[in-house]
């Protein structure tokens, strides 16, 4: 990992079309501003992270797939009787 | 071609079945090809690695479980899907199930999208907060028979 030193209003760019500014810092945390072309996605590390954890978490869902089918049709059946 | 399932043994698919996801799933960014099946007369299908054969999810169709479902897509997300005409775009969400059916939960804050047109998809890792990775699936629908048998 590149560790760099910024103070406060001090910007880092990566490429030619990527800027990270330190906006504020505070004694619990930093407020950046970026700067990046709009196809670039942005995101919060941790909900990428949880997004993983949820994947994982429902490897081996097929096996529940008939039970799903048969759950849903009786829900439905009973709509349809309604 | 002919792709191993660990679940539905070989399968026989044709190229323009298979949905390409350029920077893979969360959790599995080396598999970028699958393929969907849809599972007869139900709003479910399937996910799966036309390259792993363990690699398979289970997805639904979220307006028949959650009918104001709605997110806007964001302007790098239209960029991986290949800028697609309103018209192509495609949303499931993935299933979990435990042990319980009555406690299987859909993902709506990460909802799977792809392009009809392009045969691109990608997880889109919603920013706002109003979903969440776990919504109970069968909750709404339990939820209204019970109110339905007062007799």
């Amino acid at each position: 990992m590149l560790v760099l030193s910024r103070k406060k209003g001090e910007t880092i760019m990566i490429g030619n079309d990527i800027e990270l500014t330190v906006l504020e810092v505070t004694p619990d945390g930093v407020k950046l501003g970026i700067s990046a072309p709009k196809e670039i996605g942005i995101l919060r590390k941790e909900l990428f992270a949880a997004t993983a954890t949820t994947n994982k978490d429902a490897l081996h869902s097929l096996d529940a797939l008939q039970s799903l089918q048969i759950r849903y049709k009786e829900i439905k059946n009973k709509e349809t009787r309604k | 071609m002919i792709i191993q399932t660990s679940r539905f043994g070989q399968l026989e698919i044709e190229d323009n079945e298979i949905i390409q996801f350029p920077q893979g799933i969360p959790g599995f960014p080396e598999y970028k090809p699958y393929t969907l099946i849809s599972v007869e007369d139900s709003p479910f299908y399937f996910l799966q690695s036309v390259e792993e054969g363990s690699l398979s999810f289970v997805l639904v169709s979220p307006f028949e479980f959650f009918p104001s479902y709605e997110f806007e897509l964001s302007a790098d997300a239209l960029h991986e899907l290949g800028h697609p005409a309103r018209e192509d775009v495609r949303v499931l969400n993935i299933v979990t199930v435990k042990d319980d059916i009555e406690e299987a939960t859909v993902n709506l804050a990460a909802p799977i999208v792809w392009s009809g047109a392009t045969r691109a998809g990608i997880q889109v890792i919603l920013q706002d907060a109003s979903y969440r990775t776990k919504h109970l699936l069968f909750q709404s629908k339990a939820g209204a028979e019970e109110e339905e048998t007062p007799c």
